[in-house]
């Protein structure tokens, strides 16, 4: 009769303890999780911010590309050169190594210029047609990833004229 | 009555053990959670912080590309950073922060020493033309120097935090009446060899750093980059500048084919720019300088 109430206080200690145990990592798995959920959400924060600065930046750096921004009696302005977009998305296109290496110093999928105003039609610009047309592309990769876009001024160094566009920028930052 | 004594014995002894092993089992989950949320709030070990730091540093060094500024960086603690150019196959520009963290620095010049130890980093950039704008280049020092062998207007264009120190700089400058006669240079002498041309407006020459060949240079930017660089440094971003050069020539040689009053620019001159050769950039400048004089031109650049 002894025996078996020993049996069982033993068994229910046992019992407890492993009860104590499973609540214990239970918490702790709890704690862990929303540790981690805190942590990812800072760290999400972090990587948006920066995100954000590198898409600032690589905007200030794209429109002050001397190879793309437009200057007067060799003055540089606040605008970019619609002969000089043509010229880099034609050289882009065609020479691989150069498209790489901007691809790479920039970070950028794809890079394209839109008139906005006044536009004239939907073609896409070349030598032929660039005065009336809508869509300069600067480099032609890959279209997923974030757009970052920005209003730019358009030069037309033929017949002096500016127009308005906008830069759309396609990365995987 | 014994057998029965010892089975009671064995399970009390048992649910001792079971205490003591719930205890330590507790204390060592309890003792690596502890390590685990330290080290997670030391920041790994400083991890987050440099890879932060050396983005940060990205995102600042890629403004910097696109401005002509002198600016200090001025951090709460004094860090290393180490810019390293070279060593493998592509010529590309590492920059660490404290040993770590390594970032290959895209599309950016950025002329230092290999290391600095500081907590104020004092910047500047300047254009390099040759003729035309190819890019900024950034130079960066954790020293304050005097300038004084170098030529006034050269030294007017350093921001004054640089230039307020006794310190040498450890370059020599020589005004070169002939370049042609400088082939070689004395191995492990940093020297500068220029002249001036007043058509372009830029300084040129040659640069001998650290080794015999000496490195020829139209643009008054590559004087400083000599000075703020160290030979490793210096000898790949030179490269790396020139191949830069190549791509913008060969993109306005391809504007070039669009400028109806071209005349006498040729595309072959503009995408065959040898930015080494005052010659060849001084040609080119001055035909551009045609065409706008011609009034109804547009410039090339």
């Amino acid at each position: 009769m002894r025996i078996t109430l020993l049996n069982k206080k033993g068994q229910l200690e046992i019992g407890i303890k492993i009860m104590v145990l499973i609540v214990f990592l239970v918490l702790l798995i709890i704690s862990l999780i929303v540790y981690f959920k805190f942590s990812y959400v800072s760290i999400q924060e972090t990587k948006d911010d920066i995100l954000d600065e590198k898409f600032s930046s690589l905007v200030n750096v794209m429109v002050n590309l001397p190879e793309l921004k437009c200057s007067m009696k060799n003055i540089e302005r606040e605008c970019l050169d619609a002969k000089k977009l043509i010229a880099f998305g034609i050289i882009l296109g065609t020479e691989d190594t150069i498209k790489e290496r901007y691809i790479e110093d920039l970070g950028v999928n794809k890079i394209e210029v839109e008139i906005v105003y006044p536009t004239l039609s939907d073609e896409l610009c070349n030598w032929d047609n660039h005065e009336t047309c809508k869509t300069f592309i600067l480099i032609d990769g890959n279209d997923e990833g974030l757009k970052y876009t920005t209003p730019v001024s358009v030069y037309f160094p033929e017949n002096e004229e500016y127009k308005i566009g906008k830069l759309i920028i396609t990365a995987n930052i | 009555m014994w057998g029965l004594g010892i089975v009671k014995m064995n399970k009390k002894g048992f649910a001792v053990m079971f205490s003591w092993v719930f205890s330590v089992l507790a204390g060592i989950i309890i003792f690596l959670s502890l390590v685990y949320f330290a080290v997670q709030h030391t920041d790994l070990f400083g991890k987050i912080s440099e890879q932060v730091a050396v983005e940060e540093l990205d995102i600042a060094f890629a403004s910097l590309k696109s401005s002509l500024i002198g600016t200090t960086l001025e951090l709460d603690k004094p860090i290393k950073l180490e810019f390293k150019c070279g060593g493998g196959t592509d010529f590309e520009e590492k920059l660490f922060v404290n040993g770590i963290a390594g970032k290959t620095l895209r599309g950016k010049i950025i002329f230092a020493p290999e290391e600095s130890n500081s907590y104020k980093f004092n910047i500047f950039t300047l254009d390099w033309n040759a003729p035309f704008k190819i890019t900024n280049f950034i130079f960066l020092t954790d020293k304050h120097y005097n300038f004084i062998d170098l030529p006034e207007v050269l030294r007017n264009k350093i921001p004054d935090n640089i230039k307020s120190g006794t310190q040498n700089i450890g370059v020599n400058f020589e005004f070169a009446e002939d370049l042609g006669t400088i082939n070689s240079c004395v191995y492990g002498d940093k020297k500068v060899y220029y002249k001036y041309d007043d058509k372009l407006e830029e300084y040129y020459g040659k640069i001998c750093i650290g080794d015999t060949n000496p490195y020829p240079f139209v643009g008054t930017a590559f004087i400083f980059a000599a000075i703020f660089s160290d030979q490793n440094n210096f000898k790949c971003l030179y490269d790396l500048a020139v191949e830069k050069s190549k791509d913008i020539a060969k993109i306005y040689a391809k504007k070039l084919e669009n400028i109806e009053c071209r005349n006498e620019l040729t595309k072959e001159e503009v995408e065959g720019l040898d930015v080494k050769n005052l010659y060849n950039v001084g040609i080119i400048a001055e035909r551009n300088d045609n065409l706008l004089r011609r009034g109804e031109c547009e410039s090339l650049y």
